[in-house]
C-alpha cells in the first residue's frame, strides 16, 4: 500500500508542470519608447532611451538625483509639455499608439495616464469632491453614477471604511497617507490605463508607506504602474522590473530580481550597493 | 566608504582570522600525527573553542549587516556566501579536533610503513595547500585561485579511495595494529572531508564574485 505522505508527494508532483515557463501568460507591452531624447533648452536630460513596459506590473525606476527618471516617467502623460524649452524626440507609445503625434488629445490621455504626486496633493474639497473631480470635468454629473464611481474608487484605494461616513469633511483634514490615497482614489476614478508615480511615499510614515505598498500590488492586477523611487528596498519589495537611470542614460532595465541580486552592469551594482549616488 | 562597506570590511577580517586559525589546527594535527605528540593534540582540542567562539562572532556580523543595512548585489552574495563559509570553517575545526583526539586516543605511535601506504602526509599537505589556496582566493578575490582548488580535491577523493581499498589487507596482515589501521583510515576520511569543506569555501568564492553556482556540478571547471 502507499503511504499517505508517499502518495502526497505523487500528487503534488503531478501539479507541477513540466515546464513552469510555458504556464506563463504572455505579457503585452503597455508602453514603449524607441530612440528617446529629451532636451531643457540646450542640455540633454535623457539620451536614446528604447525601452518597453508590460502591462499590469509594476516598473520602478531609479537613480540618482537628477538621473532623468522623473523626466522619462513624465513623459508617458506628457507632463514635460508644461515646461517651455522642453522638447523631446523618438517614440512614446501607449498600446502601440504614438502619444507624440498631434492627433492625439492630451486630455484624453492624461484620463488615460493618471498621475500621483510625491507629496500629497488634495484639492481645497471634500474628500467625495476630490474623488469626482476628474468624473465632473468629463461631463459626469448625474449623482448616482458619481456616488457609484467614487465608493469603487475609494474602495480600490483601500480608503472607503476610513472616510464612507465622512465623505463630505475636506480631504485636507486627513492623514498624510490617507490624503496620498484620496490622490490615488482620484487618479482611479477616471478609470485610466497606467498609473505615474513619482516617489509616491517619501512624504508619508512607515505604516502609511506599507498600506501603499500594499495597494499598489492589488492595484497592478487591473493597471499598469511605473513609479520612481529613491527607497531601492521598496523598487526591490514591489515591483517586478526596475530601469537604472544615470546622468540621463539607461543603464540597465531588467527583472527587479535580477537587478538587485546579481545586476550585469557595474554602474548598476556599485549604485544598488550604496558604492556611489 | 560607506557603514555597510565598513561593517562587509570588518566581517572579511574576522572570516579571514578565522581562516588562519583553522589552519593553524591542521598544521598542528600534521605535526602531531607525525611525531605521535599528544601534548600537541590537546592543545588542538583546547583551540577548538576559540573556533567555535569565532563563529558566533562571525554569525552575529552577518546577522548584523542583513538586519542594519539590507544588502543587495554583490554586497548580499558575499554575506550569504560568508554564513555558509563560516559553518564551513566551524564544521573544518571539527574535523581537525576529531583527528587530534584520534591521536590522544591511540596506544602506540603509527607505524612508518603505515604512514607511506596511506600517503597520510600527502593528504595533510594537499589540504594545506588548499586552504592557503582558499585564502589566497579570499584576499586577493581570485576566481581564478579559487577554481584551481577543485583538482586538488580530486587529488585528496583519489587518496581517500586508495586507504579504502588497501587498509583490509593491512588489517588482516597486522591485528596487533588494528586500532592504529583504523585511526589512520578515520583520520583520511577526516582529511577528505576537511578537502571537501574548503571546496565549498572556493564555490562561495566563485558566488559571491561572480554570481556563478558551482554546487552539485560535476565538471564545474567548465561552468567557469
Amino acid at each position: 500500500m502507499v503511504s499517505s505522505t508517499f502518495a502526497m508527494e505523487i500528487n503534488l508532483m503531478k501539479r507541477i508542470p513540466d515546464s513552469l515557463e510555458t504556464q506563463k501568460p504572455q505579457q503585452k507591452i503597455a508602453l514603449s519608447v524607441y530612440d528617446v531624447t529629451a532636451w531643457y533648452g540646450d542640455f540633454a536630460a535623457l539620451h536614446n532611451i528604447s525601452m518597453s513596459i508590460k502591462e499590469n506590473q509594476i516598473t520602478s525606476l531609479i537613480g540618482p538625483s537628477g538621473c532623468g527618471k522623473s523626466t522619462f516617467l513624465r513623459l508617458f502623460n506628457r507632463m514635460n509639455d508644461f515646461i517651455s524649452d522642453f522638447r523631446v524626440s523618438g517614440t512614446v507609445k501607449l498600446n502601440g499608439k504614438n502619444i507624440y503625434s498631434k492627433a492625439v488629445d492630451v486630455v484624453q490621455l492624461r484620463k488615460d495616464v493618471g498621475m500621483v504626486f510625491q507629496k500629497p496633493n488634495p484639492f481645497p474639497k471634500s474628500i467625495f469632491e476630490n474623488v469626482a473631480y476628474g468624473l465632473r470635468i468629463q461631463g459626469i454629473n448625474n449623482k448616482s453614477v458619481l456616488e457609484e464611481k467614487v465608493e469603487q474608487a475609494l474602495k480600490q484605494a483601500d480608503l472607503w471604511n476610513d472616510v464612507k461616513d465622512i465623505l463630505k469633511r475636506s480631504a485636507l483634514a486627513l492623514s498624510g497617507g490617507q490624503q496620498q490615497r484620496v490622490c490615488i482614489a482620484r487618479c482611479l476614478a477616471v478609470e485610466p490605463k497606467v498609473i505615474l508615480m513619482d516617489e509616491p511615499t517619501s512624504a508619508l510614515d512607515p505604516i502609511s508607506t506599507a498600506r501603499i505598498e500594499v495597494l499598489l500590488n492589488e492595484l497592478k492586477d487591473r493597471y499598469t504602474i511605473v513609479i520612481v523611487t529613491h527607497n531601492m528596498q521598496q523598487a526591490a519589495r514591489i515591483s517586478q522590473q526596475t530601469a537604472f537611470f544615470y546622468i540621463g542614460d539607461l543603464i540597465e532595465f531588467s527583472d527587479t530580481e535580477k537587478l538587485f541580486t546579481n545586476p550585469e552592469e557595474e554602474r548598476t551594482q556599485n549604485y544598488v550597493t550604496g558604492r556611489f549616488g | 566608504m560607506s557603514n555597510l562597506q565598513h561593517a562587509i570590511f570588518e566581517l572579511k577580517e574576522s572570516m579571514i582570522d578565522m581562516a588562519h586559525l583553522v589552519r593553524s589546527q591542521l598544521l598542528l594535527s600534521r605535526q602531531a600525527y607525525l611525531d605521535f605528540d599528544t601534548d600537541i593534540a590537546k592543545t588542538i582540542v583546547e583551540n577548538e573553542k576559540r573556533v567555535n567562539e569565532m563563529e558566533l562572532a562571525n554569525d552575529q556580523l552577518c546577522e548584523n549587516i542583513i538586519a542594519l543595512y539590507n544588502p543587495v548585489a554583490i554586497d548580499l552574495r558575499f554575506v550569504i556566501a560568508m554564513l555558509k563559509s563560516n559553518t564551513d570553517l566551524e564544521r573544518m575545526g571539527d574535523n581537525v579536533e576529531g583527528i587530534a583526539k584520534y591521536i590522544i586516543g591511540m596506544d602506540k605511535p603509527f607505524k612508518k610503513a603505515y604512514i607511506d601506504a596511506f600517503e597520510t602526509v600527502k593528504m595533510f599537505d594537499i589540504c594545506i595547500e588548499m586552504f592557503d589556496n582558499a585564502i589566497e582566493a579570499f584576499v586577493l578575490e581570485n576566481t581564478n585561485v579559487a577554481a584551481s582548488l577543485f583538482k586538488q580535491d580530486r587529488q585528496l577523493d583519489k587518496l581517500n579511495q586508495h586507504a579504502t581499498q588497501i587498509a583490509p589487507n593491512l588489517l588482516m596482515k597486522d591485528t596487533a595494529y588494528s586500532k592504529e589501521i583504523l585511526a589512520s583510515v578515520s583520520i583520511i576520511r577526516k582529511l577528505e572531508r576537511i578537502g571537501d569543506q574548503v571546496t565549498n569555501l572556493a564555490e562561495e568564492i566563485i558566488f559571491y564574485l561572480d554570481a556563478k553556482v558551482l554546487k552539485h556540478l560535476k565538471k564545474k571547471k567548465k561552468f567557469l
